[in-house]
């Protein structure tokens, strides 16, 4: 039987009406606040901005082969293409989580620290200037790097290396069918 | 029969077919197609001596073929057999008997047998079921296809389809029970069942994921004209009223919710249009609010199902697409969360808005205030059924993860007092309560309820629906802080709205738990705002 808590159902609406705009409620009604959804669409179109975040992880690459050693990147095979998701400001923007591209295996772990650093300069020659470490432990390291506009890309080593982008909110010059 | 080929036309003599020879006759006529072929290269290979009858394009190689190139007609001839056949497997009609003649005449007879049905009567879905293969194979022959397409029309094939579909059992079936129906089913019965009964198998739990989708996505321009119907009848005339002054007339309420559900469509249907997406659910009746669950992959195939259920304020018109976004993105995570720990696994996320979630204008109506579990309540139950629907629909069960935010987690938490819906792993975020203060009540495997609880979230110490998550025993804590390395501190999640953010680790520890990775971030400190919400346990 489900027991319920005695308290004043006057003061619990005023806690949750605080406590929902406290936590960024806005006037359309959707609770959660998304910068990537929610920032002013770029005037970058989503062509460019691919173009653009594809050659940043080829320069990623090129980096990292060069220092810590060669690898073969490819796409991961359990992703079939980009995805697309709306952006609330704008009706015609979107974003996009690109294919994550994917070595076999990995480097040796006393590289991970150097990898990371190289990953996070060339990111930040293209605006990814906040850098968050979600995972550091032996054996497993993850970290973002996000841009003013929403942006992001993942750099991650455990069995495998993966490297994945998430573009900000952009128009499509040419928007894609519904397949993608 | 006669067999010569050779010219068509429906004048000549009385040709009588029997279905039993032309069977047999077909049977045959593969034997002895392969028998020659066989024969032919065994010869070749025993022989050291080549003869030339023997070789490739020889005299035996062209009998083969020849025999082959016979299987059609004689198909052709069986098929129109079986279409005239009166009793006894006997047909006879006025023709010449040649495979041309028989071709001709296919796409007439096969409209004259669908027209000849009735839709409630059983025979004739029995006959019309029996002609499946038939019609498989002619729908696939572009020529005869478009005669038949042609001669029945559109209402024609409505007809058709309409023969085919029979109803979903009763709304108090099972998932299970309803799989089962369901998997009855001929493949094109199950075809007719989703573009013809959509509004009784669209939101059915137990139907696969691509069924509901189809049924689903028919209903979206039904149920757009009949809002615009009832949107027309509302303002009707209402141009002869204007009390705020010329031009400004008064709306009636109901108009205004006409049009929140038609926005509701709208949003479907644009989130539709991104691509890669199911609609699982879409109800726009029932509720206060338009339902509708859109997934974010392939719920039939995926190893790892995650469904995320949204608290207040949220509405299919205003909410969807961010939510949706957060999904493909958690998406996203997710299987580069398997693919770096060696797993090629593929994901799918839904998100659920398939209850009336609680709304501003309704804080002051008890039974819809954000206060009173009742919305959450009555949402977890159909919640719990639509878990049930997924592994109920599959032959193999996925890794199901629940995922709930906010008054979302309380709903969540009723949908799991429920059993056997085969969750997995659960996760509440800014959570005020699963409404229950004991962990038994939750049907969800031993270490693997988790919940997070941000800085600065005051929500997730409301414990205005059974006790604070964070002092239930058996839910474990996963971190919303950030790393620090080398003694940088950097940034965290706070607050109630942040958890899905990208690149958080919230929001890692969300997709390790999708993905059935483990290496989540775990945190079983407690806030200040904990603090408040502790009680003994004999007050629990």
């Amino acid at each position: 039987m489900v027991r319920r808590t005695s308290r004043g159902t006057l003061s619990a609406i005023l806690f949750l009406v605080l406590a929902a705009c406290l936590g960024g409620c806005d006037s359309d009604g959707s609770t959660p606040s998304k910068e990537s959804t929610m920032s002013s669409p770029s005037t970058v179109s989503m062509e460019s901005a691919l173009a653009r975040y594809d050659k940043m992880r080829r320069e990623m690459i090129e980096a990292l082969d060069e220092q810590i050693g060669q690898q073969s990147w490819g796409d991961a095979p359990n992703e079939d293409g980009i995805i697309r998701a709306a952006c609330n400001d704008d009706q015609l923007a979107e974003n996009v989580n690109m294919r994550t591209l994917v070595v076999k295996g990995t480097y040796p772990e006393k590289s991970w620290k150097r990898s990371a650093e190289l990953v996070e300069g060339v990111g930040r020659k293209y605006g990814f200037d906040t850098i968050k470490v979600v995972v550091d432990r032996p054996g497993d390291f993850s970290m973002t790097g996000l841009a003013e506009d929403g942006a992001s890309y993942s750099y991650g080593l455990r069995a495998n290396t993966i490297l994945g982008v998430h573009t900000g909110c952009h128009r499509w010059d040419t928007k894609p069918s519904s397949g993608g | 029969m006669r067999d010569e080929d050779g010219g068509g036309g429906s004048t000549g003599s009385v040709v009588r077919l029997e279905t039993t020879q032309l069977r047999a006759a077909l049977a045959q006529l593969t034997t002895l197609a392969d028998a020659v072929d066989s024969q032919r290269q065994q010869v070749t290979q025993e022989t050291p001596i080549a003869v030339p009858s023997l070789a490739e394009g020889g005299p035996a190689a062209l009998t083969a073929a020849w025999l082959r190139d016979q299987q059609p007609g004689l198909r052709d001839l069986l098929d129109l057999a079986v279409l005239l056949e009166t009793h006894g497997g006997t047909a006879t009609y006025v023709g010449t008997g040649t495979f041309t003649d028989a071709r001709t005449r296919i796409p007439t007879e096969i409209v004259n047998a669908l027209d000849g049905l009735d839709p409630d009567d059983p025979a004739s879905r029995g006959a019309l079921a029996s002609m499946e293969d038939l019609l498989g194979r002619y729908a696939e022959d572009p020529e005869i296809g478009h005669e038949i397409v042609e001669e029945l029309g559109g209402t024609g094939l409505v007809h058709v389809f309409d023969s085919l579909a029979v109803d979903p059992p009763s709304g108090d079936a099972s998932p299970d029970e309803v799989n089962a129906w369901w998997s009855a089913l001929t493949p094109t019965q199950q075809l007719a069942v989703t573009l013809l009964r959509g509004d009784k198998v669209g939101n059915r739990d137990g139907v696969p994921a691509w069924g509901r989708d189809l049924a689903n996505r028919a209903q979206i321009p039904l149920v757009r004209k009949d809002l615009e119907d009832q949107l027309a009848d509302l303002t009707e005339g209402q141009h002869g009223y204007e009390p705020y002054g010329r031009g400004y007339y008064l709306e009636p309420a109901e108009a205004q919710e006409v049009r929140d559900r038609l926005a509701a469509l709208d949003s479907v249907d644009s989130t539709l249009d991104l691509g890669g997406r199911q609609l699982l659910l879409l109800d726009a009746y029932s509720g206060d609010q338009v339902h509708a669950a859109v997934a974010v992959g392939d719920v039939d195939t995926a190893d790892h199902v995650s469904v995320f259920t949204p608290g207040f304020t949220t509405t299919v018109q205003g909410s969807l697409k961010g939510i949706d976004s957060d999904m493909a993105t958690l998406r996203s995570r997710a299987q580069q969360e398997l693919i770096r720990n060696g797993s090629l696994d593929t994901v799918a996320t839904v998100s659920w808005l398939g209850y009336d979630a609680p709304q501003w204008d309704g804080v002051v109506f008890p039974s819809q205030s954000v206060a009173s579990d009742d919305l959450a309540r009555s949402g977890g139950d159909d919640l719990a059924g639509f878990y049930s629907g997924i592994n109920a629909s599959r032959e193999q069960d996925p890794h199901l993860t629940a995922l709930g935010h906010s008054y979302g987690s309380t709903t969540t938490g009723f949908a799991l007092q429920h059993e056997g819906t085969g969750v997995d792993d659960a996760i509440v975020f800014g959570s005020p309560g699963l409404g229950t203060s004991d962990r038994d009540d939750l049907h969800v495997p031993d270490g693997h309820l988790y919940r997070i609880e941000a800085r600065r979230d005051p929500v997730a110490d409301l414990a205005q629906f059974g006790i604070d998550p964070t002092w239930l025993d058996g839910v474990d804590g996963l971190s919303a802080k950030d790393a620090e390395i080398d003694g940088i501190e950097y940034q965290e999640s706070t607050g109630h709205s942040e958890y899905l953010d990208d690149g958080t680790t919230s929001q890692h520890n969300i997709a390790a738990t999708v993905a059935g990775t483990g290496g989540q971030v775990h945190d079983d400190g407690h806030g200040a705002g904990d603090v408040l919400t502790w009680w003994p346990e004999w007050m629990r």
